[in-house]
């Protein structure tokens, strides 16, 4: 049975109230940084902020001055998974010790969430690396309808940042995604990545930029471990997505992020066949089955494909059956009850967006997420007079008001504050709320000792190695050492460790020529 | 409660026909699960949002710099 590794980034929101008013982001993470560096055992990274800790993975500030944190390498899901609920509890605790030793009167949280509601036009982004042998040039075609059609269990759920209404979508993320594939990570940015950037020997490294934050431990193990199966039926040359060529990926991407009945069809190259997203995932699911035991595949593979099924037949029932489980539906539940509370019939939201939707062509405005100005657009002086005219005689004809709209928009940052503090981290958030009350269905058999995983490297490859240097090496100030993902170095005793081969299992030191070693180590 | 209607016909159409002696008591369990976790939602919700003021804090998340 084949190994495979992969990785996962998690960019985080961080946010500090002073009273009702923000507090000043560049202070709060400089002390959370400074903080990291002075109480984890580390090695510098040889950026200015970042750090390698010893579970192996790397802590660092990212462009956009948001703190991110990468996994180590994962042999498997449910590491996977494991090592990035160990970041979030790390992350937690440093913002927990600094509130109480630095920022006392500053109320400071960290948050899963994807999409910047307030406007900025930014998002966090939640990238996956699957390490692989294959030809890239092969990626498009057999993974493209799986990274497309996945979020029908892996989406966020939540609303879609550059509506002026309040629109509900299974992926917030993808109102970012403008191409299918990128070379870039931080503008035009595709479904996944070409840049293939290694960082290590023998490999290539498939870089997912479409994926998100997630809380549910079924979502996350779901999307990582099909992902994984779907690189391997690739690799071994099964053209796992010939058969479900799409005509459109990103078309695709916007039915399937706007459809929480996953019944519309999507365009597929071959004109004969109509199919769903769920469609398109039961083609890649059946192929893993009648594989999974093949020598190309991983061991953990069979449960893999056992729980991908229990994921494409809860969400198969429709909404609400796995509200439970999964991020998007409960998300589904949790806002639609809370309108209800609010006085607002969910079900309605949809013609009132498609109305503001109208109103703000005509009015020439652009789709930028902004409240929408309801006061200007229906005055006596509105710039769309034979539109509102419109609008208001079918208003009288079903019976509705336009304070139902004023109430939307009203409400609408509340919704997004709701989104937000769903992934916010620590026993203070909404999902965590509802996980310590029992409600929840979402753990995975085998997640678990997420404690031990904060201060120990997963147990196989370079991961296992590096965690165990960085801890050895953190205290030895003197020898400047300095850590990447493949080598750790110091220019001062003139030693490498080769880490280059993702899978070694023993310290493979040499010394640094003497010609090179005045240089920078990056 | 349109979501719990939805989720009560869901559950209805998957839960097996008029022959299925346990389709009932899975209903039941269904109702009753919903319930609980639309009203620990609530719960939740209101303890989050307890004293915010909503512009303020996303406000206070804005992502810096812009990515």
């Amino acid at each position: 049975m084949a190994d495979r590794l992969l990785g996962v980034e998690t960019e985080y929101a961080i946010g500090g109230m002073q009273g009702l008013e923000a507090a000043e982001h560049r202070v709060i993470i400089h002390h959370l940084l400074d903080l990291a560096h002075t109480t984890l055992r580390n090695l510098q990274d040889g950026s200015s902020s970042g750090l390698f800790i010893e579970n192996a993975a790397r802590l660092y500030l990212d462009s956009g001055m948001h703190v991110e944190y990468s996994t180590p390498e994962c042999a498997n899901p449910w590491d996977a998974v494991r090592y990035v609920e160990a970041g979030n509890q790390i992350l937690f605790n440093l913002i927990q010790k600094m509130t109480d030793e630095r920022t006392p009167d500053v109320q400071t949280s960290c948050y899963r969430v994807n999409v910047d509601y307030s406007g900025s036009g930014a998002t966090w982004g939640c990238h996956e690396s699957y390490q692989h042998r294959m030809n890239p040039a092969g990626l498009p075609r057999d993974l493209i309808p799986h990274l497309v059609t996945r979020m029908i269990y892996a989406g966020a759920g939540g609303f879609d940042p550059f509506s002026s209404g309040l629109r509900f979508t299974l992926s917030p993320r993808t109102a970012h995604i403008e191409c299918a594939i990128s070379s870039d990570s931080t503008s035009d940015r595709g479904i996944y990545h070409s840049k293939n950037e290694p960082l290590c020997s023998g490999y290539n490294r498939l870089h997912v930029l479409c994926g998100e934050s997630l809380c549910s431990q079924l979502a996350m193990f779901v999307k990582f471990g099909a992902t994984c199966l779907v690189v391997a039926m690739a690799e071994a040359g099964l053209a796992p997505g010939g058969a479900v060529q799409l005509d459109s990926p990103l078309s695709a991407l916007r039915t399937v992020a706007g459809d929480g009945t996953l019944t519309s069809p999507l365009k597929v190259k071959d004109p004969s066949r109509r199919m769903t997203a769920i469609d398109i995932q039961r083609h890649y699911l059946a192929m893993a089955e009648a594989h999974c035991r093949d020598a190309f595949m991983p061991l953990w593979a069979p449960e893999v494909c056992r729980q991908w099924r229990r994921a494409l037949e809860l969400v198969d029932a429709g909404p609400g059956a796995a509200a439970k489980m999964l991020d998007w539906q409960m998300k589904l539940a949790l806002f639609s009850s809370h309108a209800a509370r609010r006085g607002l019939d969910w079900s309605r939201l949809t013609f009132w967006n498609s109305v503001i939707e109208r109103m703000r062509q005509d009015m020439g405005l652009a789709a930028d997420g902004r409240p929408f100005p309801l006061e200007v657009a229906i005055s006596p002086q509105t710039p769309i007079p034979r539109l509102v005219y419109r609008i208001d005689t079918l208003l009288r004809r079903k019976g509705l008001e336009w304070d139902e709209l004023r109430q939307i928009l009203a409400l609408r940052d509340e919704f997004f504050e709701i989104d937000m503090r769903f992934g916010q981290l620590g026993p203070h958030g909404i999902f965590s709320m509802l996980d310590a009350n029992g409600v929840l269905d979402h753990r995975v058999s085998g997640i678990d000792n997420i404690e031990h995983a904060m201060r120990n490297p997963p147990n196989k490859g370079r991961a296992r190695v590096r965690g165990a240097v960085v801890r050895r090496l953190a205290g030895d100030l003197e020898g400047d050492w300095y850590c990447c993902w493949d080598r750790i170095l110091s220019t001062r005793h003139g030693r490498f460790l080769d880490l280059s081969d993702p899978f070694t299992e023993a310290e493979d030191w040499h010394n640094i020529p003497t010609s090179e070693r005045e240089e920078h180590p990056f | 409660m349109r979501f719990l209607e939805r989720f009560d016909v869901q559950q209805q159409n998957h839960g097996g026909g008029d022959d299925d002696p346990g389709a009932d008591d899975r209903l039941q369990q269904a109702r009753t699960e919903g319930d609980r976790l639309l009203a620990a939602g609530d719960e939740a919700i209101q303890r989050a949002l307890a004293g915010s003021n909503s512009e303020a804090f996303l406000r206070a998340g804005r992502q810096q710099g812009g990515q």
